[in-house]
């Protein structure tokens, strides 16, 4: 994915993570009492962590022991201004962190470009997981600051939740509270295991046999040149790169999901079907959740404080829709993909949404789908004049074909990764297996029975031949 | 069955396919399961700590495990049909056609105006200052378009050969599409290779022939052609990943055991035109000529006077050995290979009056040089 780049330690897509590090990691976990599992947990963590990068492992373990000594001192003086230094102390050291290996080189990037300086760069690429660790740190700080729970006393524990691997790849951003009772007391049951089995199979396909199948075709687009495509493979180019972002992210969070059930644990959603939005406002309620709760929760709630100064509250949410786009790299297209999608969350707070809400929903639909789909974009291409002659493509501009035989030939070639796609943006499968769970009639208990012991096996199926097949 | 149950058969299956490739993967690598690759295999990267601390060793392991797991061309083999089943027939710039004939991709992007205008220009400078003829043969996804899978995407060779032709003039102007096109139910292309076959060229020797008004014809019958390997496997299979599919070459017994003398780049001399020791290497169509060269001279055993000067590429091979019998010398510049002074070398070979200067190449073959 040239424009949003997701660099990952070990791909779960993986023969190596898929038949050798799990394999002997659930294995060991689950022959191991108790409290070691917490142990076997962090190791197997910093093993799938260095895989890759071995130094980056440093900053991730750095960061965990600093915020748990951090998080005992503050609990140790309360409401004293002492805890406060001891949270503003935490605070920034995390953030040092972050910033010298995340967004240092961007920063001076900036500088350079904007002020004419010749500054050095430190040459850091952006390690792994570090935005996901660093907000999960943070919010157990400013948590423990404000009293919500008391502090970690137990380092190996407070150290597997911080570096907990399933996770660290494209999120849920999991909150202490989410997993302290887990972490210190937690017996994986067959149901759970059951559950996120199923959830790990259904997160492989999408990541496997979606999303990497769209990378594909994605790439295929983009080599034939914005000036050369008809309308309507544009169009089908922005769709395929929604899937591609779209179903790793989702895959993804759906195999941490899963495996976090395996291992006991019970993770945050992180999507909610998105492309089923209504509204700019209702695509944020269900992309990446997890994000937008925590830069909710910390940032924009604590800084705008209940004011109703409406220029605060417009300014504090521009400045958080901007974060979240950073948070997915150091690059300034995603503070303009973020600041995009703010712009129009904001203008439906403020008139658009009252309008919307009297239309019927495929219009929303409609309007929703094509901000969003500008905003890919700019994930798409980091370059102006790329953006633009593609913008120029997606409404037919300079004379060209509204569909041409390349169109056709690449969604025949692609035709099932595209109907496997639609179909699983949209929540009618995952609203069938619930409705058939929760039913109580013999049908739906041997339907929903029969159903959970072929699509799992046939996805892993599907996905593990993909995986070791592809390579020529 | 109640619920506990149903949950660990579940887990179970799961856990069941998950082991299985697990135990695949760990039975090959300690020796105890043993595949045959047709292709060698990555080697585990040494274990170094500077590769491990800059990440390249982690990244060529997994290449290695995914590389050396069990069977694995009969997983990719497998990957493939399901692919093909499922409709996709494009890979690494194959096309993969009705009968398993694989086509080069050419797109309309691949040739901008520039090199458009540029390739004609140059053949209309030839045509005008040396009198040359031009002949460029359509490449296979032209004319066997029927064969190509629905929706493929082609460069439109045909209106550039129009375009070609409008330039050069009738005069210099030698029409292959049309004797490709009417011999287009015949194997005149190869199926996994880019070139036409003898068969191909034969019907383009033809055209030349008539082009020129010669009165006497060389006679060569397509009928008496002499295979000299039915192994021959073209790059265009190992390019898409496919197995390897295995086709003939033949050659006109006419051609063969003519005492010539072929030399190379003014250095290597060679008393035939084919060159059999190619047909043991993955490039059998180095049979023709051999490859990699720039200038060929071939002094032949004909009593003629002319001289005949071909400027182009590959394509131009295999129909060299046809037209051999209309001169006493043949002087082919491979237009890709040539680092000289080609200026210098038609005034020299091709500027007088008993010399005829062609231009014989694949059409993009061609264009590719102006890219």
């Amino acid at each position: 994915m040239e424009g949003l780049r997701l660099v990952f330690a070990m791909e779960f897509g993986s023969v190596i993570f898929l038949l050798r590090f799990l394999p002997i990691f659930f294995i060991c976990y689950y022959l191991v009492p108790g409290r070691m599992k917490n142990f076997i947990l962090l190791l197997g963590s910093l093993c799938f962590y260095a895989w890759g990068k071995p130094l980056y492992v440093l900053p991730m373990v750095v960061s965990a022991g600093s915020d748990f000594f951090h998080g005992i001192m503050i609990e140790k003086y309360g409401k004293k201004g002492t805890a406060k230094v001891f949270a503003v102390s935490a605070t920034l050291f995390d953030l040092a962190l972050l910033f010298v290996f995340g967004y240092a080189d961007f920063f001076i990037d900036t500088i350079n470009l904007f002020w004419g300086a010749n500054w050095a760069k430190f040459g850091f690429s952006m390690p792994f997981g570090i935005t996901i660790y660093t907000l999960q740190s943070l919010s157990y700080v400013f948590d423990v600051y404000r009293g919500k729970y008391p502090a970690a006393r137990n380092l190996l524990d407070y150290a597997a939740y911080v570096t907990m691997f399933p996770q660290l790849s494209a999120g849920p951003i999991v909150r202490f509270p989410d997993v302290k009772d887990s972490l210190q007391l937690r017996k994986p049951n067959l149901r759970q295991s059951s559950y996120g089995a199923k959830r790990v199979c259904v997160g492989l396909a999408k990541i496997v046999l979606i999303s990497d199948a769209a990378g594909r075709l994605w790439e295929t687009i983009l080599g034939i040149g914005a000036a050369n495509l008809s309308a309507a493979t544009a169009w089908l180019g922005v769709f395929t790169y929604a899937f591609q972002v779209y179903y790793r992210f989702s895959g993804c969070a759906d195999v941490a999901i899963g495996l976090g059930a395996c291992m006991g644990f019970a993770f945050p959603e992180n999507f909610d079907h998105p492309f089923v939005a209504t509204s700019i406002r209702d695509f944020v309620k269900r992309w990446n959740l997890s994000l937008t709760k925590w830069m909710k929760e910390y940032f924009y709630g604590p800084l705008a404080g209940g004011s109703k100064n409406p220029f605060l509250q417009i300014f504090l949410l521009m400045v958080t829709f901007g974060l979240i786009g950073l948070w997915y790299g150091p690059d300034w297209t995603f503070v303009l993909w973020g600041l995009w999608i703010g712009l129009f969350y904001v203008v439906e707070k403020l008139f658009l949404g009252k309008i919307l809400a009297v239309l019927p929903r495929v219009v929303g639909w409609c309007y929703a789908m094509l901000v969003v789909s500008a905003g890919w974009l700019l994930l798409a291409m980091n370059d102006a004049e790329n953006i633009l002659a593609y913008l120029r493509a997606l409404i037919g501009a300079d004379g060209r074909r509204i569909a041409d035989q390349r169109f056709f030939f690449l969604a025949l070639e692609n035709l099932p990764m595209l109907v496997l796609g639609f179909f699983f943006a949209h929540p009618l499968f995952s609203s069938l297996l619930k409705k058939l769970d929760a039913g109580r009639s013999g049908a739906s208990i041997a339907a929903t029975r029969l159903l959970e012991k072929i699509y799992p096996p046939v996805f892993l199926l599907a996905s593990l031949v993909y995986l070791v097949g592809r390579g020529w | 069955m109640d619920n506990k149950q149903n949950d660990f058969f579940t887990v179970a299956i799961i856990a069941g396919i998950l082991l299985a490739f697990s135990a695949l993967d760990l039975l090959t690598g300690i020796g105890v399961l043993h595949w045959e690759s047709a292709t060698p295999s990555l080697p585990r990267p040494p274990y170094a700590a500077g590769s491990m601390l800059d990440g390249t060793f982690f990244e060529a392991y997994e290449k290695h495990a995914n590389d050396n797991f069990y069977n694995k061309t009969k997983w990719t083999k497998t990957v493939r049909d399901v692919e093909y089943f499922l409709g996709k027939r494009e890979y690494n710039g194959i096309y993969l056609g009705k009968g398993e004939t694989y086509f080069e991709r050419h797109l309309a992007e691949d040739y901008g105006e520039t090199a458009v205008e540029e390739s004609i220009s140059f053949l209309r400078g030839l045509a005008e200052k040396y009198d040359a003829d031009v002949m460029l043969v359509p490449t296979a996804d032209v004319i066997w378009r029927g064969r190509l899978p629905l929706y493929a995407d082609v460069f439109d060779q045909k209106n550039y050969l129009d375009k070609v032709k409008a330039q050069v003039g009738t005069k210099g102007w030698i029409d292959a599409y049309e004797a490709m096109l009417s011999h287009a139910d015949e194997p005149v292309y190869y199926e996994t290779d880019p070139h036409w076959t003898s068969l191909g060229a034969y019907y383009g020797y033809l055209t030349w022939w008539k082009h020129t008004g010669e009165r006497l014809q060389y006679y060569y019958d397509p009928a008496g052609m002499e295979t000299v390997t039915e192994d021959f496997v073209g790059p265009l299979v190992r390019r898409s990943g496919a197995e390897e599919k295995k086709e003939q070459i033949s050659v006109f017994a006419e051609t063969l055991g003519k005492h010539v003398q072929v030399t190379y780049d003014d250095q290597v001399m060679l008393e035939d035109y084919y060159r059999p020791e190619y047909l043991q290497t993955d490039n059998g169509y180095g049979y023709f000529l051999g490859e990699g060269f720039g200038y060929v001279r071939i002094d032949l055993p004909y009593r003629q006077t002319k001289t005949l000067f071909v400027i182009g590429d590959s394509y131009a091979n295999v129909m060299i050995p046809l037209v051999a019998p209309y001169y006493k010398t043949i002087y082919f510049v491979d237009l890709k290979n040539y680092q000289g002074d080609l200026e210098r070398l038609l005034e020299t070979y091709g500027s007088s009056e008993k010399c005829d200067v062609l231009v014989l190449s694949g059409v993009t073959g061609y264009l590719d040089l102006f890219r």
